[in-house]
């Protein structure tokens, strides 16, 4: 008990305040059941190649998950993830394999091409005060539509080895490059949330919109900001998903909003905003790969697992939201 | 003629208490029947509790008769109010806005068909009968988005007149009309007298309440001080009983240099803000308490959102230190020394999940940052200080501020504008929701920052709070500046009656003798 009082206050010099561990602890003990449970199923599960396997297969989660607690932070919402990752595939498989661009162009147009999209949504939902879900929600078909009409149904692979350097190699033979950009992107991101005045800013104003302007915040830019990176972090995510399979489809992203918002909530960040979890959110992004994997393992179909993963979605957010309501009664 | 009269409502020794507080004490009501009765007091005085027994929203603790048209009643609940046949008039924004006015005026309540279908024509019959009976030029079929405040008004009082009422009670139905909507509103409330009907009418405007009243009830501090006809008394005599003379001196009010003129406002305008704003021109000097006085609807809200860029003014100039300044928005009022403390904390006051220290230092946080990164033992340091200072009772710094009470909640906020320097401090209805103790504490802050040579304007529509605390008071009514009041040469009825009183065709109150320098216009 000593022990984990003076972990919360060392907690609490880092970040300025304590963490929800009513949501932490048991969340972590679910994840703990889990690892333990697997590992008695399967004697495979535990070993270091599976260890590496999981960590490479959440990166991507991860890197989007990132910027998902952000936007959900904000108060907002980013469903058209997916695809921008469609979206900015495409533009990099097509630029490499058709166009014959030159490796670093082709991944800044990629990047670029996704940071874009977010501006889009940013636009819609800041200077016309359209609502989140509605501009993502349009934006889902649409961007997944353009990546249709350009990829005129093609799929391209065959990428330099610039491109997939970044899944195919290993630091030391053992850590794949991709696991520890994403890992730095997570230490980015709880650094610009907890240490930040900008990630303050993102908190006040999805805690109380109003207080934030009346603060002087300058709400509108904000939120934008949030949705600019959200779309510049899918662009990266799209360069190691795109390295990783070695092939660029305009289905490709398809379904990943549902399975990074759902980590991210799992982590302790609400979807009503002014709330967020960084280093909760890569909790939740390792608890749903872990069940991939381990489901994958036990010869779970992959239709069985988009089940389950939506019915664990609406649990967590109905627990939470039992448990705020009666918090307030 | 009075005394052959019949009560239509008579409750003997009432009593009302809510944990702390004896909202009502051994009160004695009756209504006569087919009159308008008028119910007056201050905030807190009763009223509100009076209404809901009678609408049987409350059930009173004591009660040694209730007579309702000379049966012995016994409510419980609302339902069995509107079956004896007691409505209450809604405030108008209860209206679904896009539906027609008929639809709006039988919803829940439509007439059916046998097959349980909504019979429109009968529903559209009924309605317009309702607002032929009425005599006003509104279609039933009208959507409610199009009809003026007044109009929507007068839906409400259609609408809890379709349910046949015998008592119509109606609180502050004239909040947000202009003078012409009044007197149309008033000509419907005749006509209904005249048919039969019996109506309590609550208001704060006085002069409302001669125009539209026979007989008034007065309560103060949950006792009744007087029943009488409104034609043996005065306009004086009213605002008198109303007010009482008990002055609290728990004002630590301290005697404070006063210097230069800090925030100037000239010929101010706002046609955007919800009361607009006419021709506004006063100043604030350094260590003075400005007071501003007004009753709902009067803009005294909408004069502190237009200085703090909330609702950016329409015309006239706002000076800082003589130099013109455009606050086009809060961030910069923030900028060139403004500080709000807003009238409700939860809507756009605190950050309800963050920690003190961070609801704290939200305006000022750039003075915490190196290149955006905040220095947390700075801000920890800076916390701690201003939670001693200002004796804020917390579990700590990092606690989340939800949790706190009201009080200190408030002395949060407040400090918010002192870690930012604030020199100009806008504090609109500062002790709303907390309790003595803390609002005793509110106002020893306020004069600890008047020492410090801040301007303060002290927005209130708590009269005792405002003839305790202010140097000079400005006394709004209808978005324009009414009167001013200098400390010791003003009482609570003075400032009451030119709250009230005031011409709503814009005449300028009579005891403008009363201030040396005449800065209203």
């Amino acid at each position: 008990m000593t022990q984990s009082k003076s972990l919360s206050q060392k907690w609490q010099t880092l970040t300025g305040e304590r963490p929800d561990l009513a949501i932490l602890i048991p969340t972590a003990l679910f994840g703990l059941a889990l690892v333990i449970v697997l590992s008695i199923l399967s004697d495979r599960f535990l070993s270091w190649r599976n260890i590496v396997n999981i960590m490479t297969q959440t990166s991507i989660y991860l890197i989007l998950a990132v910027g998902m607690t952000l936007v959900l932070d904000s108060g907002g919402i980013d469903i058209s993830i997916g695809s921008i990752i469609g979206l900015a595939t495409t533009l990099l498989g097509t630029a490499l394999a058709r166009d014959g661009w030159v490796w670093w162009a082709a991944i800044l147009l990629c990047i670029g091409g996704a940071t874009m999209c977010g501006a889009f949504n940013a636009f819609f939902i800041v200077k016309l005060k359209v609502p989140p879900i509605i501009v993502t929600l349009g934006t889902l078909t649409m961007f997944r539509g353009f990546a249709y009409v350009y990829q005129e149904g093609q799929t391209y692979f065959g990428f330099p080895a610039q491109v997939l350097w970044v899944a195919r190699t290993r630091i030391f033979g053992q850590i794949p490059v991709l696991v520890l950009l994403s890992l730095g992107i997570l230490a980015a991101g709880h650094f610009f949330l907890t240490r930040t005045r900008t990630g303050r800013h993102v908190t006040a104003i999805g805690g109380n919109e109003q207080a934030a302007r009346l603060s002087g915040i300058n709400v509108g830019r904000t939120r934008a900001m949030v949705y600019v990176v959200m779309g510049f972090l899918a662009g990266i995510a799209t360069v190691v998903n795109t390295a990783r399979l070695d092939a660029s489809q305009a289905v490709s992203g398809t379904g990943y909003e549902l399975h990074v918002i759902a980590s991210v909530v799992v982590g302790g960040t609400s979807l009503m905003g002014g709330k967020s979890f960084m280093l909760g959110t890569f909790l939740g992004v390792l608890i749903l790969g872990i069940l991939e994997n381990g489901l994958l393992m036990a010869g779970v179909s992959y239709y069985w697992q988009r089940v389950l993963l939506g019915f664990i979605f609406i649990m967590v957010v109905g627990i939470r939201t039992f448990r705020e309501s009666s918090e307030q009664k | 003629m009075d005394e052959r009269r019949v009560n239509l409502l008579e409750m003997e020794g009432l009593t009302k208490t809510f944990p702390g507080v004896t909202a009502l004490d051994h009160v004695d009501f009756a209504i006569p029947e087919h009159s308008v009765h008028v119910l007056v007091g201050e905030n807190g005085a009763g009223k509100s509790t009076l209404v809901n027994i009678v609408s049987g929203a409350y059930t009173p603790d004591h009660c040694d008769a209730y007579r309702f048209g000379g049966h012995d009643v016994h409510l419980h609940n609302p339902r069995q109010a509107l079956e004896l046949g007691i409505t209450a008039v809604q405030q108008h924004f209860s209206l679904v806005p896009d539906m027609p006015v008929a639809d709006n005026i039988f919803l829940n309540c439509e007439p059916r068909k046998r097959s349980g279908l909504i019979d429109y024509q009968k529903m559209y019959r009924d309605a317009s009968q309702i607002i032929e009976q009425l005599d006003v030029p509104i279609n039933a079929r009208w959507p409610v988005r199009q009809l003026s405040a007044s109009d929507r008004q007068v839906v409400e009082i259609c609408k809890a007149i379709s349910r046949r009422p015998r008592l119509l009670l109606m609180d502050e139905p004239t909040s947000g009309l202009n003078s012409a909507e009044i007197e149309r509103l008033f000509v419907v409330v005749r006509r209904l007298v005249k048919s039969g009907l019996t109506i309590l009418y609550i208001s704060h405007r006085l002069e409302e309440v001669f125009e539209i009243g026979e007989g008034v009830t007065v309560l103060r501090n949950g006792r009744k001080v007087a029943e009488m006809e409104l034609k043996d008394t005065s306009h004086k005599e009213l605002t008198h009983l109303i007010t009482g003379f008990e002055i609290d001196d728990w004002f630590p009010k301290s005697e404070v240099a006063i210097g230069e003129p800090l925030l100037t406002v000239e010929n101010l305008s706002n046609s955007n803000t919800s009361v607009p704003l006419h021709d506004i021109t006063f100043s604030v000097r350094c260590g003075e308490i400005l007071g501003v006085y007004g009753i709902l609807g009067s803009g005294k809200d909408d004069l502190a959102h237009t200085l703090f860029g909330m609702i950016p003014a329409t015309a006239g100039t706002i000076s800082i230190d003589r130099n013109p300044v455009v606050m086009r928005d809060p961030a910069r009022a923030n900028a060139e020394g403004l500080g709000y403390l807003t009238e409700d904390r939860s809507r756009n006051g605190y950050v309800p999940l963050m920690s003190v220290a961070k609801n704290q230092t939200l305006v000022a946080l750039k003075n915490f940052c190196r290149f955006d990164v905040i220095d947390y033992q700075k801000e920890n340091r800076v916390s701690d200080e201003y939670i001693q200072r200002m004796r804020i009772s917390t579990p700590s710094r990092s606690t989340v501020i939800k949790s706190l009470s009201g009080g200190n909640q408030q002395k949060v906020l407040f400090s918010r504008w002192l870690i930012a320097d604030a020199r100009v401090l806008l504090l609109n209805e500062p002790t709303r929701g907390i309790d003595v103790g803390a609002k005793v504490e509110m106002f020893r802050l306020m004069c600890q920052e008047a020492e410090q040579g801040k301007a303060i304007c002290f927005f209130s529509s708590e009269l005792d709070e405002i003839v305790g605390m202010a140097d000079r008071v400005l006394v709004m009514c209808h978005g324009r500046i009414e009167g001013e009041f200098h400390r010791g040469r003003m009482t609570k009825q003075d400032l009451l009656v030119c709250a009230t009183a005031a011409k709503r065709d814009r005449q300028p109150a009579a005891h403008e003798s009363n201030s040396t320098q005449g800065a209203q216009k």
